[in-house]
């Protein structure tokens, strides 16, 4: 007796019970009253993984890595947002993508189709993807370049101590003049200090924004 | 070669890395649930922290539609951006009894926000529980979260440490608040034992010796064994003594800092550590020109900044050369030469080049033709020499700069955007040798001007509102302090709206006309925020009614920071709350409906205050004494005491006692006062009971018990009404008038009376008013019907004007006039009003032609002051700058005196006989004034041209009865002819009117 009335409580709980549900997606990082859910850090690993044509790595590592880099990014948007920064042209972003799929599928159609399908992607998260690239580019170019002056004296050390040991290397014996790298000198440190300035803004962003790492999300 | 990579490189990678999480579209297909239909959507819990219209309004995830995943997403980003969640999970599951439908929910964790913050337990201040819960920084209506709670706890340790506390327990105890979504916090605080100081330890260069350093620090008892209580304060100026041990020394680079406070828990002691280098001696010397220690601590910041730089010592130079062109001699040069360190003593020395005495005598102003001279002077600090305020003149370079900036941004302001000012200095001004002029050389230029301006944006608000407040409009000078005035304006009329994200932009562009712009202002509104509710917190007896009826923000309002504000000030003015908080919860949320918070934190429920003083003045002698009837220097020492109870029942009335002894005066004063009377903001009523004994009329003592209620309304601004009920039973005793008379006016008398009156105050500063005017008028009655022993009208009226004359000067002027008439008397009508009631007058705040309430009508057999039944005074002075900016002076000019009455009202100039006191007396005088935070300190000095003379009884009280019923018969030789002095001072605080 005691035997039956067990299987028909367990028979009832087993109807009662919810039939396979499931969290399906949820706040994984909060910057303010921002948030980057666990469907975006997915998609963020697809999307890379498509790129960089590798397989996509969902492993705590690395999903935590692509949330940082969500981080940053979102902090980049709330300043475009914040400073009405101009909004990109799309047909930049087109051609960019146009390269890309060029240079990496050799211009088959089909190869690409069944790429995407693999990652689980579209077209449009590809493109909207390169869109950003143009952005972020031009709010780096905006943002800190104005600020950046590179001398002269700046431009010979770095000939100096990084062009000519680099060509006595390469080519022993073989004189060089500065007057042939000036500009892509210029480039460079231009570049280089830009990058510092970036990442210290970024640094900087993320100390003096609220965020929050839902520890819960990542297990 | 590739040595030199390729141009953003660097940024491809970051591109890369930041891009690849481009918020796109999820495709349906990763979820298995993904397309199915929507059966219901629940929230768990299933109270929210949004109203259900709000929420539902938000999701894009709707009932009966195919579930997609990019809706999930962007449902749980909007609800996160509310700012009221702190976290959220999105569950989907199979709808029971139809596996083609799923059931989503929303698990959702909300987040709290910081309430009330309170500090209680056992505290030793400092710090008390207002500065412990102030450091504790938990900001009204932020998220509240762990680790600000840790955070603020670290910052209360921190504060306790700083106060000689290292072992305190610290608890913080909360209460939620789920409505609203606070928690409030009271930290529990036990302060422990406070660390005493010990020997400290001084390191580095020290250069003096380590045991004065001891001393000068003060840390230690000085006449007792051991060591002083840790304290902040008492840290800080230890540290600050040594620093000017150090300056004393001369060394005026000194550095003394606190390197740590090494606490021992076993004793119980604190060491501080101190680094001290103690460089060189620094000599500073002014050479070619007398100038005292003093006046170089004041001029040259190296003393205050303790350190010595080329930039401080440049700016030493700078004000040196200010100090001697204020004081005359503008062609000053001053250079500084600093030598190095020798034998440990560096030098600095100001060379100094006075150059000859000037005096400024002549400025001119040319090519101004959009202003008057009059109107850039008023502007200029440059000042040409006077007799008195500046004897050479105002001039020196930094004000010639500031008065040409001054007279540029006028320009400027008004169109003139070319304008330019050039300066030319004349020596040997009009040939008198040193008399210089300064000419001011104005090109103005053209005035732009707006041609047309268009404003974008305006869409939630009435365009024609805003345009009509604003000032750039066509045919109007086009200034960018204009431009910023009009953005202040725009913005305030959004922000008050409840935009609180609102923002300007401006543009402009030449128009077709020449010195004409087309000007564009771009309006971005943002969302417009309501009020959801207000909610309040940190009233512990105060009743919430009192509240709510001062909350002038009500749910579906605008939320408006300027309101918010009023009712904060309001709150204020209950005179109840120590502070009030004020802020809207979850500022940064996206939500158009939040809540607004006011936080109070209640005042002392009982106040105290206590005063000591002193009244100098013609007080006369003993009570038996009949000597000088016109006063004579005395002097008086009182005590005051003041105990108010506030907020009563929780209702904002107070309770007041009020006490003042002194050899002249004992006087007790209890007030009950319910401000806001009846819901009605502008009424206050008050009941008040006195008791007065006073002889600052030396003629009597008088005995005053009264009771009295009194309704006071304030009509506006500048006026206000007051109703009145008095009763009073008022008696005088040791009366120094004729034997006659003491039967009839010391006899106790009731006086019941109603009385109103109207008080007007526009003036602009009522310490010291240069414009404006103010007047009172007060009109009672005393009846029988009133419980009054005596019939009588009152009526006193005071009107006092004030008149700017140019910059400097200021013409006031007081009229006072005042009758008490009697009706149904029986016998003489001048007996039929008691003594205490009647008009006296006379002294700094009235006539200053007489002493202390000594005019009007004596008696005619002792000569002492009797009061009258009608009063008239009148007042002008004329108010000036006499040296620099903080010592004026005043020419006056007073006439008027205390008439017997009405009838006898008189413009005479002479005094008919000795008993004729029914004449104006006229007083011309001058007068000093210091400018202070608490008023002008004032000394008047007042010449009476025709004071009274009258017979005065020369003997005592006793001497004077034993005379019998005529005194001056019995013994003439005691009725003597005397007078009030032509000379009267006065020193006392404030304006005379």
């Amino acid at each position: 007796m005691r035997t039956r009335a067990t299987l028909l409580i367990l028979f009832a709980a087993a109807l009662g019970a919810p039939l396979g549900g499931v969290i399906i997606d949820r706040v994984a990082v909060s910057v303010g009253t921002s948030v980057i859910t666990v469907s975006q850090i997915d998609l963020a690993i697809r999307v890379t993984a498509f790129l960089n044509g590798e397989p996509p790595d969902f492993s705590p590592a690395s999903r935590r890595q692509t949330a940082g880099r969500l981080l940053d990014q979102l902090l980049v948007r709330n300043e475009l947002q914040l400073a009405r920064y101009p909004s990109s042209p799309e047909d930049v972003a087109a051609r960019l993508f146009e390269r890309f799929r060029r240079d990496r599928f050799a211009g088959n159609d089909a190869n690409y189709r069944a790429a995407l399908a693999r990652a689980g992607l579209t077209e449009t998260e590809i493109k909207a993807q390169f869109l950003w690239q143009i952005t972020f580019l031009r709010f780096v170019d905006a943002r800190f370049r104005p600020g950046v002056q590179i001398s002269d004296q700046e431009i010979q050390n770095y000939f100096d101590h990084t062009v000519v040991p680099a060509q006595e290397k390469a080519h022993p014996g073989q004189k060089i003049s500065i007057d042939d790298y000036r500009d892509r000198i210029e480039r460079v440190l231009i570049q280089q200090r830009v990058d510092q300035q970036l990442d210290g803004w970024l640094k900087e962003a993320r100390s003096r924004a609220e965020v929050r790492f839902h520890e819960e999300a990542f297990r | 070669m590739n040595v030199v990579n390729l141009r953003f490189a660097r940024y491809a990678y970051l591109v890369f890395s930041l891009a690849s999480g481009y918020p796109v579209s999820l495709r349906a297909q990763n979820s298995p649930f993904a397309g199915k239909r929507i059966a219901v959507i629940r929230f768990d819990p299933a109270e929210q922290p949004l109203e259900a219209s709000e929420l539902f309004q938000i999701l894009p995830l709707k009932s009966n539609t195919p579930l997609r995943l990019e809706d999930v997403r962007v449902s749980i980003e909007r609800l996160f951006a509310t700012g009221r969640y702190e976290d959220i999970q999105v569950d989907v599951q199979p709808a029971a009894g139809n596996a083609a439908d799923v059931v989503v929910t929303f698990l959702t964790r909300a987040v709290w926000f910081v309430g009330h913050i309170s500090v209680d337990g056992d505290i030793s201040a400092p710090p008390n529980a207002g500065q412990i819960a102030n450091a504790a920084r938990l900001e009204l209506g932020q998220p509240f979260s762990d680790v600000k709670l840790q955070q603020a706890r670290q910052n209360i340790l921190r504060l306790m440490e700083t106060e000689g506390f290292y072992e305190p327990l610290i608890q913080p105890l909360y209460e939620y608040d789920p409505v609203a979504q606070q928690v409030h916090l009271r930290f529990h605080v036990s302060s422990g034992r406070r660390a005493e100081f010990t020997s400290p330890r001084f390191d580095g260069d020290l250069k003096l010796s380590p045991a004065s350093l001891l001393s000068a620090t003060r840390w230690k008892h000085r006449f007792l064994f051991g060591w002083k209580d840790v304290t902040q304060s008492r840290v800080t100026r230890g540290l600050e003594r040594v620093r000017n041990k150090y300056e004393d020394d001369g060394r005026l680079e000194a550095r003394v800092a606190l390197e740590s406070m090494n606490y021992d828990p076993a004793s119980g002691r604190a060491q501080p550590a101190l680094s001290i280098d103690a460089g060189p001696k620094i000599r500073i010397r002014a050479i070619g020109a007398k100038l005292s220690q003093k006046t170089l601590r004041r001029f040259v910041p190296v003393f205050e900044e303790h350190t010595v730089d080329p930039d401080l010592l440049a700016e030493g130079q700078r004000n040196l050369r200010d100090y001697f062109q204020s004081r005359g001699y503008f062609d000053v040069q001053v250079r500084f030469r600093q030598r190095r360190s020798r034998n440990d003593v560096a030098e600095i020395d100001y060379l100094v080049q006075p150059g000859p005495l000037h005096r400024l005598v002549h400025i001119g102003i040319s090519g101004n033709r959009y202003f008057t001279t009059a109107t850039l002077r008023e502007r200029m600090f440059l000042t040409t020499a006077s007799l008195l305020q500046y004897r050479r003149g105002r001039y020196s370079e930094a004000y010639l700069r500031q008065d040409v900036e001054s007279i540029e941004s006028l320009y400027t302001s008004n169109g003139f955007r070319d304008v330019t000012v050039k300066t030319r200095t004349e020596d040997d001004y009009g040939g008198v040798k040193s008399n210089i002029a300064v000419f001011f050389e104005i090109t103005e230029g053209p005035q732009w001007l707006v041609a047309s301006l268009d404003v974008q944006g305006i869409r939630r608000l009435k365009r024609e509102d805003i345009v009509a407040l604003l000032s750039s409009v066509a045919g109007q000078p086009f200034s960018e302090a204009n431009v910023a005035i009009d953005r202040d304006t725009i913005l305030e009329q959004y922000f008050s709206n409840g935009f609180p994200k609102a923002t300007f932009e401006w543009n402009f562009r030449p128009a077709a006309k020449p010195n004409q712009v087309d000007l564009q202002f771009i309006i971005h509104e943002g969302g417009q925020e309501f009020v959801r509710q207000v909610i309040t917190s940190g009233l512990r007896i105060t009743r919430p009614q009192l509240v709510n009826r001062n909350l002038k923000l009500n749910p579906g309002d605008p939320l408006s920071p300027t309101r918010m504000r009023d009712t904060q000030r309001r709150l204020y003015d209950l005179g109840i709350f120590a502070k009030v908080d004020t802020a809207v919860q979850n500022p940064d949320g996206d939500t158009p409906r939040k809540y607004v918070l006011y936080d109070m934190e209640e005042a002392g429920r009982y106040s105290l205050a206590t005063g000591f003083g002193a009244e100098f003045a013609r007080l006369g002698g003993s009570p038996n004494n009949l000597e000088a009837p016109g006063g004579q220097a005395g002097f008086a020492p009182r005590v005051s005491l003041d105990v108010s109870r506030l907020n009563l029942w929780g209702l904002g009335h107070s309770l007041t006692f009020r006490s003042r002894v002194s050899t002249l005066e004992r006087l007790g004063w209890l007030s009950y006062t319910l401000p806001r009377y009846g819901g009605h903001e502008n009424l206050e009523l008050t009941f008040t009971a006195l008791y007065d004994y006073t002889r600052d009329v030396r003629t009597f003592t008088s005995n005053r018990l009264e009771g009295s209620v009194q309704l006071s309304q304030k009509v506006s601004k500048a006026t206000t009404l007051f109703y009145r009920y008095t009763y009073r039973r008022v008696s005088v005793g040791s009366v120094k008038i004729s034997p006659l008379l003491i039967p009839l006016v010391t006899q106790p008398v009731r006086i019941g009376s109603v009385s109103g009156g109207v008080i007007q105050d526009r003036r602009d500063d009522p310490v010291d008013s240069h414009k404006g005017y103010y007047n009172t008028l007060d009109l009672g009655i005393a009846d029988h019907a009133l419980g009054a022993q005596r019939n009588f009208v009152r009526f006193l009226g005071r009107n006092a004007t004030y008149y700017p004359i140019g910059r400097k000067l200021v013409f006031a002027r007081n009229t006072s006039f005042g009758v008490i008439s009697p009706y149904h008397y029986t016998g003489d009508p001048a007996a039929a009003i008691p003594l205490p009631e009647r008009f006296f007058s006379g002294g700094a705040n009235s006539l200053r032609g007489f002493p202390e309430y000594q005019a009007g009508p004596r008696d005619p057999v002792t000569g002492f002051p009797l009061g009258g039944n009608a009063l008239l005074e009148n007042q002008a002075e004329l108010r000036l700058p006499l040296i620099g900016d903080n010592i004026g002076g005043v020419l006056f000019y007073d006439a008027g005196n205390v008439y017997s009455t009405l009838d006898n009202i008189s413009f005479r100039v002479h005094q008919q006989d000795l008993k004729d006191f029914d004449y104006m007396v006229h007083a011309v005088g001058f007068g000093v004034r210091y400018r202070t935070p608490i008023g002008p300190v004032r000394l008047d000095l007042a010449y009476s041209i025709n004071p009274p003379r009258f017979f005065g009884f020369k003997g005592t009280l006793n001497d004077l009865i034993n005379a019998g019923v005529n005194p001056c018969q019995t013994e003439p030789a005691k009725c003597v002819v005397q007078g009030i002095s032509h000379f009267q001072f006065f020193f006392s605080i404030g304006q005379t009117f």
